[in-house]
């Protein structure tokens, strides 16, 4: 019976403390109308060695932009719009991404016109692509 | 009633203790707006005018998770700030307002763990006149702020003290920068 106890308690603390956290939030700023914005560039975040600007690029392509990824300082002229991004990752078994927060900039200025974030901690995770697609899914629904 | 038949009654108490301590040490709580609320800036430029304040992209804080700082916090911190540096005669409600300060919050990157917690925030900021809707200033301001193990020991109000940091510090950049624009 002690084991049981102890089982519970240590399963109601892992519980507790991973939790099945979800959370999905976007803005956009007045005025702005992201339908209007075709030509995309994704900056590259310096420390990012999983290529998830490639996979922000992928999804805007597949939306019906057009977007590019690179280095920041690489952005093309005709770009109407820079993206940025701040991935977080944690371990739980496997690593996953437990954090995306995506920028939408003005592309000289750099002012931020929406922002899309995304939490998901390890019981209700997603693949990097599936996280992908709900953050901008979001940010686009509300245009 | 399964822990009470299988554990003796002093391990019972020890458990409950912990995970007491473990929920008052462990909540997370919002920034303040006190903590946030800028040092006194020497205001350039007094303006005679009336402004009022909007905050946006803020989010409130649930207690499993981690510390954040809601618009109504942020938004009281600016007034705060702002009505100390004499930048504007009068803080007033947006709709009877001279001007216009909309803020909104683009990013708090937050660290999941570690010793020392580095925040780094990003704020748009627009100052508009009212009776044109001109757009007379905008500015992505951008600021940082660490919080050591000296800070605090207990990881969430470290967490919250590097809120506060980097908001304040961004507050502050923001006044010095509007302090410098000339309305006339």
């Amino acid at each position: 019976m002690k084991k049981y106890g102890l089982i519970l308690l240590l399963a109601s603390l892992a519980g507790l403390l991973s939790g099945c956290v979800t959370q999905l939030r976007s803005d956009v700023s007045t005025g702005t109308d992201l339908s209007a914005v075709k030509k995309f560039y994704v900056a590259r975040l310096p420390k990012d060695e999983r290529g998830v600007e490639k996979l922000i690029a992928d999804r805007l392509n597949l939306i019906g932009k057009q977007a590019t990824s690179g280095e920041r300082s690489a952005i093309p002229a005709d770009a109407e719009a820079l993206v940025t991004y701040q991935d977080k990752w944690m371990w739980d078994i496997t690593m996953y991404m437990i954090e995306l927060n995506v920028q939408i900039r003005k592309p000289g200025s750099e002012i931020a016109i929406a922002t899309g974030h995304s939490l998901r901690t390890s019981l209700a995770r997603k693949s990097p692509p599936e996280m992908v697609e709900e953050v901008l899914g979001d940010l686009f629904k509300k245009r | 009633m399964l822990l009470t038949k299988s554990l003796p009654r002093p391990a019972i108490i020890a458990i409950l203790a912990a995970f007491a301590a473990l929920f008052l040490a462990g909540c997370a709580t919002p920034s303040t707006p006190a903590a946030m609320t800028a040092k006194p800036v020497t205001a350039v430029t007094k303006n005679p005018e009336s402004l009022g304040v909007n905050v946006t992209g803020g989010g409130e804080t649930s207690s499993m998770g981690a510390s954040n700082i809601s618009d109504a916090d942020f938004a009281t911190a600016i007034k705060t700030s702002i009505a100390d540096s004499g930048l504007f005669a009068k803080i007033t409600a947006s709709e009877q307002a001279d001007y216009l300060l909309s803020v909104a919050i683009v990013r708090l990157d937050r660290p999941l763990f570690g010793a020392s917690f580095t925040v780094n925030f990003e704020a748009t900021w627009r100052l508009s006149r009212r009776s044109d809707q001109k757009l007379i200033w905008e500015k992505s301001v951008a600021s940082s702020f660490t919080a050591t193990m000296g800070d605090a020991f207990v990881g969430v109000t470290r967490l919250r003290l590097a809120n506060e940091g980097a908001a304040r510090t961004n507050i502050q950049d923001a006044i010095t920068q509007m302090s410098a624009l000339s309305l006339r």
